[in-house]
């Protein structure tokens, strides 16, 4: 667990990089266009190709450490405890496969690109496989964790037995991950 | 359902059909909507179509995937360079001169014992079933008149980019890229001076509101799509089918090619009367100009070369095509 | 069966609990394997979560998201309330007025509304209880006015619909604004008639000098002025949306940087939040076409689109019966997840009617704002009674008359089309 939140730490990192070179190319593309009439080549395509997909693939485990995927919890609080967590482990098994998926098709389309050396058509040809390859990177960490809060969940269950509430067990098994 | 290609011919064929176009667009109204028409009638009703239009189905910079992965069984491709770099070779400037001429030329290289098709197509998995091409890009400007190369110099033109900005820098504009649908607005407020089009593209964006002159005879860069079969879905169908869909195909890209020269021609009476100043280059400068782009065609032929692909060779052919159909 | 499973399973999982975008993407890869075989699925997982991310054009929506958590770290915004109730305080109903002012300002600075109901719940309730206003007065006001900020552009929720719909989003942000002031004044009018009809629930409070009014502007100018110029730039076309939003990130970043209003950790915070919240909505926009490609292929959308259109009843009855089951939906439903959830089956319906693109985002945005602060799944009113520690009961209570001003107004947005499009139109 400690080596996974060190690399999801330095991929949310990344993202973070991202999201702030994002800000400032548009504003510098802007203000060269309107002031030196000469706009900064490539900066559409370098904002689509690889900013993007790294601002959202690279921050996908970490949404998830913080909760940050919404869902409607009407019914769900109503559960006893019991249920509640038998839920949350079939919810982990679904998002695993839902992100597997996604991964290894990303996976795939990435090497693709990368054998057949792809490159995007225009001024600067970006590699094409570097834009992909957040995809599966991204969803490779988030079923890692989700895999990880499984593994770790069933064994409090036997462990410790039942006694948090749903919301809590997240926190509950990065803390007790705290002290092994 | 699944077709079966191997029992009896009373079976029915249902081929899924994925356009990011709607239904009014040229390439739907005398492309496939035709073709279809077409197949379905050679094959007394044998073959139907399930037609997916508006990107129901996916992007349209997806839409080789659709057809490659089977998502669709046939899809308009408008864009897939980096599956089959030689595609861009209409795309070049000064390549062809006129729709007729690309299109006529481009199905030949694409069709039945063609270089492209032998050399880009069928190795990823995909056949054309009809190709079109539109009259080469022009510029078209609302204040300053491009009359020599110096006037590009440092002009703000909207292009859609891709090999577009390459000719752009090579002319020593600025290329601005921007969704075609804020071109309009763009024009009117001066974001941009003018813009590189292709002539069908005019009209449905209402750039002839703000813009004023219009090249006539630039040698800029072509643009030509094609819609496409998966391969595999194509070889596992009946003979009479295979028999019907090239009989389709073959009426499809003449229709095609004569009807889209028709409209450029239409859209160009019908903006000189609106007042557009529709005017050709001197032809000193269009030397000058093929002078300045030829390079770039050159450069695409010796990268595709470099990465094993015949580039040459479909460029002469493609050029000996071009010849044989000009009036 | 192919129809029916996939649907079952949707409801089931978001029943139960299943973050949205796991639902949406797990029901829609079981309907795509069905409908379309392993090939459709595997093809549309291949292309959906990546072309749904890599647009240029999609970058407004981590730039406007940006934007708002900058100026929420910078703890500038707290001093809009502050302002407002020493410039408006005085009047009947002053300090519930100054706080809808203030949410309406608010919502010019945050996309989302559940921020702005948080940040000013937290400091306006103690204000208006300590002048002593009714508890109910109170939390419905910070509640409703929270979802001003969902009209009022920048707009996450109509970010979304416009990403969903392919609809111009520069569009649809001008055409919210003349709807969210007329929703605000709207606001307006409840507290005052409230303030007339129980001047107990609101005590006069006396004046304050004007030139302390002055002074309360002084932090808070500078980025007024930046939203301002980055509006106008939008209506007037000198800036594109995305190089809009852009600019707005990057004046939100310095101009609390250079008032020494930032600190590393509060930055870092920004930078989290702002990431996390991008993340949330490109995952549920990823499940959200692969359903919807799913409806697509079972030919869903055509037939609703083709049964609707042999109707024997007017296209507005269809609209009117679409608003309601907007307003049904959001009484349980997340506003984003009923938009994803939706709009792949009521756009087509509603564009092969003949309505407008623009001005429909903007009735199902308003939808939105009410969905936010009614029973049993108030978002709003959950969170502003969480920093206000209220109960949550009474901000129901308190929401009531601002609730029905809102229908009011939505039932002039779908009659009256002009209030939505006439700015649009002059751009
Ligand atoms: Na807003
Ligand atoms: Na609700």
């Amino acid at each position: 667990m400690n080596i996974l939140n060190k690399i999801d730490s330095l991929m949310f990192c990344m993202a973070k990089v991202s999201i702030f070179i994002c800000m400032f190319l548009i504003t510098i593309n802007a203000a060269m266009r309107y002031l030196f009439n000469k706009p900064l080549t490539g900066t559409y395509e370098f904002i689509e190709l690889f900013l993007m997909v790294i601002l959202v693939f690279l921050s996908l485990s970490y949404t998830w450490k913080l909760k940050g995927f919404i869902s409607i919890t009407v019914l769900f609080n109503k559960f006893p405890l019991l249920i509640k967590n038998l839920i949350y482990f079939g919810i982990i098994i679904l998002g695993v496969c839902f992100f597997s998926l996604i991964g290894y098709e990303g996976y795939a389309t990435t090497v693709e690109k990368w054998l057949n050396n792809e490159v995007s058509s225009g001024v600067i040809p970006w590699p094409l496989f570097l834009s992909t390859v957040w995809v599966p990177l991204g969803c490779l960490m988030i079923v890692l964790r989700m895999f990880l809060e499984l593994v770790i969940g069933v064994r409090n269950i036997f462990s410790i037995g039942i006694r948090s509430d749903i919301f809590e067990m997240q926190d509950e098994i990065y803390s007790n991950e705290e002290l092994e | 359902n699944q077709s079966n290609s191997s029992s009896g011919d009373s079976e029915k064929i249902t081929l899924k059909v994925a356009t990011h176009t709607n239904q009014e667009h040229y390439s739907y109204k005398i492309g496939i909507e035709p073709w279809m028409d077409k197949v379905t009638e050679l094959t007394d009703g044998k073959v139907e179509f399930e037609v997916y239009t508006n990107e129901q189905l996916g992007k349209a910079k997806d839409s080789y995937n659709l057809v490659k992965n089977k998502v669709a069984d046939i899809s308009f491709i408008v864009y897939a360079q980096d599956k089959m770099p030689l595609t861009d070779l209409p795309m070049l400037p000064n390549i062809y001169g006129s729709a007729y001429e690309g299109t006529r030329a481009y199905w030949d290289v694409s069709s039945d014992g063609g270089i492209m098709l032998e050399k880009a197509f069928l190795p990823n998995g995909i056949r054309p079933i009809f190709n079109f091409a539109v009259s080469p890009f022009t510029f078209g400007t609302v204040n300053e008149k491009i009359e020599n190369l110096e006037d590009i110099e440092g002009m703000k033109l909207r292009t859609s980019g891709g090999l577009l900005d390459l000719t752009l820098n090579e002319l020593q504009g600025t290329p601005i890229s921007m969704p075609v649908t804020d071109a309009r607005q763009a024009l009117e407020r001066g974001t941009i001076e003018g813009i590189m089009t292709s002539w069908l593209s005019i009209k449905p964006y209402q750039l002839e509101k703000p813009l004023n002159y219009i090249i006539s005879n630039a040698p800029l860069n072509g643009w030509a799509a094609f819609y496409a079969i998966n391969e595999e879905k194509y070889q596992s169908l009946p003979q009479d089918v295979k028999e019907a869909m090239k009989k389709a195909s073959e009426e499809t890209v003449i229709n095609l090619a004569e009807k889209i020269n028709d409209s450029e021609e239409k859209v160009k009476t019908s903006l000189k009367e609106e007042g557009i100043e529709i005017y050709p280059l001197e032809d000193e400068q269009v030397q000058k100009w093929e002078k300045e782009l030829d390079p770039l065609v050159n450069e695409w032929i010796s990268e595709m070369e470099k990465k094993g692909l015949p580039a040459q060779k479909v460029y002469d052919e493609f050029k000996k095509s071009v010849e044989k159909y000009k009036e | 069966m192919d129809v029916i499973i996939p649907v079952l399973l949707l409801f089931l999982f978001l029943a139960f609990g299943v973050p949205v975008a796991i639902a949406m993407g797990v029901a829609g890869a079981v309907g795509l394997y069905m409908a379309g075989g392993v090939d459709s699925l595997l093809g549309i997982f291949q292309t959906a979560p990546y072309s749904s991310v890599a647009s240029y054009g999609w970058v407004v929506a981590p730039m406007f998201i940006l934007m708002a958590e900058f100026l929420s770290a910078s703890k500038i915004i707290n001093d809009l309330f502050k302002s407002a109730h020493k410039w408006l305080g005085h009047i009947p109903g002053g300090l519930a007025v100054a706080t809808i002012f203030a949410s309406g300002l608010m919502g010019a600075l945050s996309g989302s509304s559940t921020a702005s109901a948080a940040t000013i719940s937290s400091s306006a309730v103690p204000q208006m209880k300590k002048f002593g206003y009714n508890p109910k007065l109170a939390m419905g006001v910070v509640s409703i006015g929270g979802t001003l900020s969902i009209l009022i552009p920048p707009s996450t929720i109509l970010i979304i619909y416009g990403i969903i719909t392919e609809s111009s989003i520069d569009k649809l942000f001008i055409a919210g604004i003349l709807p969210g002031i007329i929703t605000a004044l709207g606001f307006c009018v409840v507290i005052l008639l409230w303030a007339f009809i129980k001047s107990e629930d609101a005590p006069r409070i006396s004046p304050v000098p004007f030139i302390e009014r002055i002074r309360s502007l002084r932090l808070l100018w500078p980025i007024l002025l930046l939203l301002s110029l980055v509006l106008i730039g939008i209506y007037m076309g000198i800036v594109t949306i995305t190089e809009a939003a852009g600019l707005a990130a990057v004046g939100s970043f310095i101009i609390p940087l250079v008032m020494g209003k930032f600190t590393f950790s509060s930055f870092n915070q920004a930078l989290n939040n702002s990431l996390k919240t991008t993340t949330m909505i490109f995952t549920i926009i990823i499940a959200g076409h692969i359903y919807g490609y799913y409806l697509t292929i079972t030919q869903i959308t055509q037939k609703l689109v083709n049964f609707v259109a042999v109707l024997d009843v007017s296209k507005w009855t269809i609209m009117l019966f679409i608003v309601l089951l907007y307003l049904i939906l959001g009484f349980f439903m997340d506003q984003i997840a009923i938009l994803l959830l939706t709009l792949p089956l009521t756009f087509p319906v509603a564009m092969s009617l003949g309505f407008n693109p623009i001005w429909f985002g903007i009735v199902v945005a308003k939808t939105a704002e009410i969905g936010l602060v009614t029973p049993p799944l108030g978002l709003n009113i959950f969170v502003s009674s969480g920093a206000a520690k209220e109960d949550i009961g009474i901000a129901f209570k308190g929401i009531i008359p601002f609730v029905l001003v809102d229908v009011v107004i939505l039932l002039l947005l779908i009659f009256l089309p002009a209030i939505s499009m006439y700015l649009p139109n002059q751009m």
